[in-house]
């Protein structure tokens, strides 16, 4: 691992070298027109500057001349904002460099004069048009946003909200929530929120019918509500039928990303499995080192990674997991993920990470576990995957790159979210751009699944993103962890059979909405019965919109879609 | 013979003045359970901190470690898509501290320190 890594602590530097690396790739601007051009100004003597097609300056000779600039400093990071006078068009010839340096496929955009554009559409138009194998947009991670909002903080894994996770099924009247998780240790744990069950009313609001708009604009606000110790009562139905009250307050939530793991005896042998539902986590480490640990004195023969609602996190702890599964000898010398750019900056080299690094004592915190010791090793050449739509980033990665270096991994469940795509997200003049900028690769080189890893029972030829296994929705009718659970019941019947089950009807009931999910648009607010257009109401998502995309930073934040996450 | 008492009066010296020091000095600090008030009044210093913005912070703080990690909260795009980050980063810390009876707060990175009203926090 020495030729990618000198230690493992290259791990935590390399994720503050992409982003220097990048920007001191965007500042040097490579390529010959690029690097020869001399700016043209207008007839004005105002120097601004003249749009000449196909000729780029470097961004640096844009950056920070704003229309309006900021003055004093961020009270996030206490560093003055660079800003000086400027203008719009100013503005809009650093979109059009910054993208033209670091965009993965500025080669596909169509270079327009700013001058016929606003600062917000010429950015939304610097993008490619091309559709993935399914028809969809590749490109739908191409925004702009205030700065202000996006520089919040947040203890990490901490969330406000109740501890429900939801799957929204429908977001019109007659809508349908249905809880597919309750975080452990909150009061809806507590008060028996269970899974399956779906929200009726809140407050005494009908959720389902209602279509007043001031009811829904209550709503909004008890179901994304961020001041604590707020309460709100909720009407839920479980599985079997029977209605059921609990009164709830606003909480900052903090997750628990190893949920369940356990080992199980079957007649093929000990299976273990884990529920990990995220890799953004500092002390995730120390919990997976100890499971592990444990899987290796039980001296399981099978595992199942059940990351289902995995919307990702730390590469360095998926890597270590499936470091963990796969051991020394099928990752000696290979590629946990290439971080592959545009031509114009170097691909980045992720190892598979083989001891602990103490990521929590890494990134500013005290030490959780001692660092460097090597990792438990189950030495698996196969494992068992459970997925749906929320899997994402580095869950996908984790796939990927078991696949790569030759583990046969069993994928249960639906098609991951696909985002294998990343950026490092960059301000300027105090908005804030997102602009694809990489892709993931495994150690074969293949990263293309924009439309997800998706389950096959007969993978076809040349389909990468196909992957051996069972495609199976899930259906909240027993609990996560549970044997008879559709999923991991499924992966134990292929464990045994070597073949997938055939789906009972009540596991295609959440069919229709998942498949409904895969094709609709990721964002939708809920509204007037059929008319997505009809205004303002209720934010949701489906469960795709739980997708999480691979990103380097995640400097940035939206308050207003934050409250579509757990709540 | 007059070096001894010379000698006394300095070991005195040093003693009390390392004494002072001492008492002077903050050390990391931990909050016992129970302690929701401490909680709020931390809640709203760091949001204070931060120019006046929302942070989410976990009932237990500062219960099992002396140093809160924030990290910027996950963005999500326009279409609905969170994004986290895939690569750690340096978090931004705050740290609490005990300095003979008072409790405080203090920013690792500016070294800013807010003195709580609270007195509960233990040495840790």
């Amino acid at each position: 691992m020495s030729f990618i890594f000198k230690n493992k602590q290259s791990l935590l530097s390399l994720s503050v070298a992409l982003g220097i690396t990048l920007l001191s790739g965007c500042g040097g601007s490579s390529g010959s027109n690029d690097t020869t051009f001399t700016p043209p100004t207008n007839n004005n003597g105002d120097n601004e500057p003249t749009w000449v097609q196909d000729q780029f300056q470097p961004s640096s000779d844009f950056v920070a001349q704003c229309e309006t600039p900021r003055t004093g400093s961020s009270p996030i990071t206490n560093i003055a904002y660079p800003d000086k006078e400027g203008s719009e068009l100013l503005e809009k010839h650093w979109q059009r460099a910054f993208n033209h340096e670091t965009y993965l496929w500025y080669k596909e955009v169509v270079d327009k004069d700013p001058k016929n554009y606003g600062l917000e559409e010429y950015f939304a138009q610097l993008k490619t048009t091309a559709l993935t194998d399914s028809g969809t947009p590749k490109d739908q991670f191409h925004w702009m946003q205030p700065t202000s909002e996006v520089e919040e903080q947040t203890q990490l894994g901490v969330t406000y909200g109740y501890g429900i996770s939801f799957d929204y099924q429908s977001s019109t009247a007659p809508r349908s929530w249905q809880v597919k998780n309750v975080t452990p240790d909150t009061q809806a744990f507590t008060a028996g929120v269970s899974r399956g069950s779906k929200l009726l009313e809140v407050d005494g609001i009908d959720f389902v019918n209602t279509t007043n708009q001031s009811e829904l604009d209550s709503l909004n606000s008890a179901m994304f509500s961020r001041n604590e110790g707020e309460s709100h009562t909720f009407k839920f139905v479980d599985i079997n039928n029977e209605e059921y009250e609990v009164t709830l307050q606003t909480a900052a939530i903090s997750g628990v990303p190893l949920q369940l793991a356990k080992t199980i005896d079957t007649p093929q042998g000990k299976v273990g499995y884990l529920l990990l539902n995220s890799f953004n986590n500092a002390t995730v480490e120390k919990d997976l080192f100890e499971q592990f640990n444990q899987f290796s004195n039980d001296q399981i023969t099978d595992l199942v990674v059940d990351l289902r609602y995995n919307g990702g996190g730390f590469l360095a702890i998926s890597s270590q997991l499936a470091y963990m599964v796969a051991g020394r000898d099928t990752t000696r010398n290979k590629v946990y993920e290439t971080i592959v750019y545009n031509d114009k900056i170097a691909n980045q080299v992720i190892p598979f990470v083989d001891t602990t690094i103490d990521l929590r004592r890494l990134i500013g915190g005290d030490s959780i576990i001692q660092e460097n010791q090597p990792l438990p090793t189950l030495d698996l050449p196969r494992v068992y995957v459970l997925t749906t739509g929320s899997s994402c980033s580095a869950s996908e990665s984790f796939i990927n790159s078991l696949i790569g270096v030759g583990v046969e991994v069993i994928q249960i469940g639906d098609t991951t979210c696909g985002k294998p795509y990343g950026f490092v997200s960059q301000d300027n003049c105090g908005s804030t751009y997102f602009t694809v900028q990489f892709k993931g690769e495994n150690h074969l080189g293949f990263g293309d699944y924009a439309d997800g890893l998706v389950p096959a029972k007969l993978p076809e030829a040349g389909k990468q993103y196909q992957v051996q296994g069972c495609p199976i929705q899930e259906d909240y009718q027993e609990a996560l962890g549970d044997e008879q659970e559709v999923l991991l019941s499924s992966a134990l019947y292929y464990l045994a059979n070597n073949s997938c089950p055939e789906v009972s009807p009540k596991a295609n009931l959440a069919q229709a909405s998942s498949a409904v999910n895969m094709t609709t648009p990721t964002s939708m607010q809920i509204n007037v019965e059929g008319k997505s257009d009809a205004g303002p109401a209720l934010n949701t998502r489906t469960p795709l919109q739980d997708a999480i995309i691979n990103d380097v930073y995640f400097d940035k934040f939206h308050h207003i879609y934050s409250k579509q996450g757990e709540q | 013979m007059v070096i001894k008492p010379l000698i006394l009066i300095s070991l005195t010296v040093s003693l009390l003045s390392a004494c002072s020091l001492r008492a002077n000095e903050s050390v990391a600090a931990l909050l016992p359970e129970n302690s929701s008030a401490a909680r709020a009044e931390i809640v709203e210093t760091v949001s204070k901190a931060l120019g006046g913005k929302k942070v989410p912070i976990a009932q237990d703080v500062f219960q099992e470690s002396s140093k809160l990690l924030l990290a910027s909260a996950p963005v999500t795009s326009p279409a609905g898509v969170k994004v986290i980050s895939k690569q750690a980063k340096q978090a931004l810390v705050f740290e609490l501290r005990k300095q003979g009876d008072n409790c405080i707060l203090k920013r690792l990175d500016t070294e800013q320190e807010w003195l709580l009203k609270t007195k509960l926090c233990i040495e840790k």
